[in-house]
């Protein structure tokens, strides 16, 4: 058994494969599903100063 | 699914967590799982928490020198491990013979693991036997006394402590015993 | 202590203004994390003039070096970065979620909980009670108190995001929340598995602990600082929202294999060293992404640098976080590791991490919110911008110092020919480089909790302008 051929090396091997593997698949399903669309309104709202819930229209009874 | 992550906090607080968990199970749990060597002691190595606790009064010394390492933090600038460097196995050793490298199988008894990671000061994985213990107790008292430049503090509630003296000692000398490696004789057994 | 977290003066505005944040828990954890701040900076400097004068103190026992380093680092870790960080979560998880924290009474009793942990660690360290393990060192007692504060934080902040007004969770909340659970695990690995484990097997935990601290606590509790007062100072929308999911799910997922790049060359697995440098040099990509959006949220706002105090912070932070992680990939390639590994240079970098890139992030955000929650002016913008100068400077000169000791002792000590000793005295001065560098920053922290003090006394003598 030479430095390349022990079964950690394998193990490590295949831990590559299935983690670029998953990369790609949820990359594409990602895409698919639309994740990549329209998710940019968080970043706006949090530029107002918001006011906790009650406050903004009129005083809480 | 992916989408709804950043609507769903429950969704979410589930994918954080399995995400994490797959490299936080693969490097904690399966590592001792699959290399026994971790586990294994080496043939030379003394189960000195088992001795202590079976009566052996040498082994109950060794144990009390190193609680008293451990309490007041020789750790934080001494190592234990001679790495797999050509440089460490040379500090390592002793009267030109080069010291083996630290392997898992001499530490399987070591609770807490004191590999130790700056060196202020320098490794200790190999001390054992190098110096006596007269020159321990003058270290111990003013280290510059001996070794000039020394950035050693001085630590005379151990010089002038004969029990905390002779525990701190005996654990020096069982460093780095478990494989054996020294031509010539100690200067201590 | 009571005194600084009583109730703010109530404002008589209220009926005439909109409801608003009550920040009394926020600027509690805020109050005592700047004290802790000064006090373990006091520490440093006493553990940085050991190394220089190894007999400063040095007779007696509960002073020596080996225990005031644990006490400085458990102190600047828990007593000050920790605590700023719950109390500047406590400020901005309710204003992005619209809502009011869950419960300002459980805030409050989680920041008295925390004080008396830190007490006890200031306690029980210096007495020797030491568990041995690097982050890990205080007693049992005090890691459960940890972990039922942490519990009580969590509950705070779950709950106020289960109440949130807005479905889509702005980016920081997920740091927040991810900190909160990664920290969980990874603070009951660090503490309670390493009980039962010996020799190698619990030097990985503990490496898994000590890095994941960092790397799961602090870096995603910093950068949720960074994405929420970056905008929020600068006045200008995040880059890309996008983006900021890319950074936060890798890190997610590769920073929590690394923990035994620590022990490279040393009596661990070879496949496992290796394992933990291919997710070491993974780690770029959260932190290039994250540090790309935070650079493109700044597109034409960099004239702010110029008296824009927190986005000075910030912005230095963020070059901060870069190099330092551009730094911890690079140890881990087996050839750099063995000359960096074990020297001044990891000091040097470690410093960079937490003291720069993090304690700035909560240092701006500081002063960008405690005006705001206590609904005044800050004291001092010149003070302000001193600190940020005194930081600047002292960091630098202590990061270079040590990394350029650190880089050429390394070389020597590759060389087995140069006694240990030479190197030592080789060091000494880079050490005096880093304790005046450490002293221009603990004039810095000095400034910046007068600062925050003046701004609380003085608090309704100056009504902000705008509320």
């Amino acid at each position: 058994m030479g430095d390349y051929t022990y079964a950690s090396v394998f193990w490590m091997y295949s831990l590559m494969a299935l983690f670029v593997f998953g990369t790609l698949y949820f990359l594409v399903k990602a895409l698919r599903s639309g994740a990549v669309r329209d998710d940019e309104a968080p970043k706006y709202r949090m530029l107002e100063d918001d006011v906790p819930e009650g406050g903004h229209h009129g005083e809480k009874a | 699914m992916i989408k709804k992550i950043d609507k769903n906090n429950i969704l979410f607080v589930a994918a954080a967590t399995g995400f994490f968990a797959i490299g936080g199970i693969l490097t904690t749990f399966a590592p001792p799982l699959l290399d026994a060597s971790w586990a294994k002691p080496a043939p030379g190595l003394q189960n000195y928490p088992e001795l202590a606790k079976g009566g052996d009064a040498h082994a109950d010394l060794v144990m009390k020198g190193r609680a008293i390492y451990v309490r007041d933090g020789c750790w934080y600038c001494h190592t234990q491990q001679t790495r797999t460097i050509e440089a460490d196995t040379v500090r390592s050793g002793w009267r030109d013979v080069r010291s083996p490298v630290s392997t898992p199988d001499e530490f399987v008894f070591d609770k807490p693991h004191l590999f130790g990671t700056r060196r202020v000061g320098p490794d200790l994985s190999r001390a054992g036997g190098k110096y006596d213990k007269q020159w321990h107790a003058t270290h111990f008292k003013d280290p510059r006394s001996l070794v000039p430049g020394s950035a050693m503090p001085p630590f005379p509630w151990i010089a002038n402590n004969p029990a905390e003296l002779d525990a701190m000692v005996a654990y020096i000398q069982s460093l780095g015993r478990a494989k054996d490696w020294r031509p010539t004789h100690d200067y201590e057994e | 202590m009571s005194s600084l977290a009583a109730p703010l003066p109530a404002t008589a505005t209220t009926a005439a203004s909109p409801a608003s944040h009550e920040d009394r828990s926020s600027f509690a954890f805020l109050a005592i994390a700047s004290l802790f701040f000064v006090i373990s900076g006091i520490v440093a400097l006493l553990v940085a003039g050991k190394l220089q004068m190894p007999t400063l103190l040095g007779n007696i026992a509960w002073l020596t070096y080996g225990r005031m380093r644990p006490l400085h680092v458990n102190g600047m870790l828990f007593g000050w970065l920790l605590a700023a960080d719950m109390g500047l979560a406590f400020y901005l998880v309710p204003r992005l979620c619209g809502v009011k924290l869950w419960s300002e009474k459980l805030g409050m009793a989680t920041m008295y909980l925390w004080v008396v942990i830190i007490l006890g660690a200031v306690v029980e360290i210096p007495l020797g009670h030491n568990q041995g393990l690097e982050y890990a060192e205080l007693p049992t007692w005090l890691d459960v108190l940890v972990v039922v504060a942490w519990l009580m934080f969590a509950a705070n902040i779950f709950m106020t995001v289960a109440n949130r007004k807005y479905e889509q969770m702005y980016v920081s909340l997920w740091y927040i929340m991810g900190a909160i659970i990664w920290t969980a695990f990874v603070y009951l690995v660090g503490n309670f598995a390493t009980l039962f484990t010996t020799g190698v097997n619990q030097a990985n935990l503990n490496w898994f602990y000590v890095h994941n601290a960092v790397g799961l606590i602090f870096t995603p509790l910093g950068l949720a600082l960074g994405y929420y007062f970056i905008p929020k100072a600068a006045e200008a929308p995040l880059y890309s929202h996008r983006l900021s999911m890319i950074g936060f799910w890798s890190l997610a997922f590769v920073y929590v294999w690394t923990g035994a790049h620590h022990m490279l060359h040393g009596p661990i697995s070879q496949w496992l060293q290796t394992v933990s440098i291919l997710f070491s040099v993974m780690l770029m990509i959260p932190v290039w992404t994250l540090v790309y959006n935070f650079f493109a949220t700044m597109k034409g706002q960099w004239h702010q640098l110029k008296d824009n105090v927190p986005i000075k912070f910030m912005m230095t932070g963020t070059i901060f976080y870069l190099l330092t992680c551009f730094q911890g990939p690079m140890h881990s390639l087996r050839s750099v590791n063995a000359i960096v590994s074990k020297t001044d240079w990891i000091v040097g970098h470690a410093h960079m991490a937490v003291l720069g890139a993090f304690s700035f992030f909560a240092v701006g955000g500081a002063y960008y919110a405690i005006p705001r929650m206590l609904k005044t002016r800050l004291h001092s913008q010149a003070l302000a911008n001193a600190s940020f100068w005194l930081w600047l400077v002292g960091g630098l000169s202590f990061f270079v110092s040590l990394w350029i000791g650190g880089f050429l002792q390394g070389l020597q000590w590759n060389d087995p020919s140069i006694p240990f000793i030479d190197t030592v005295k080789f060091m000494k001065p880079f050490w005096s480089v880093r304790l005046i560098g450490g002293t221009f920053m603990f004039g810095g922290i000095l400034l910046f909790f007068w600062n925050l003090l003046a701004t609380w006394l003085h608090r309704s003598e100056r009504p902000a302008e705008t509320v």
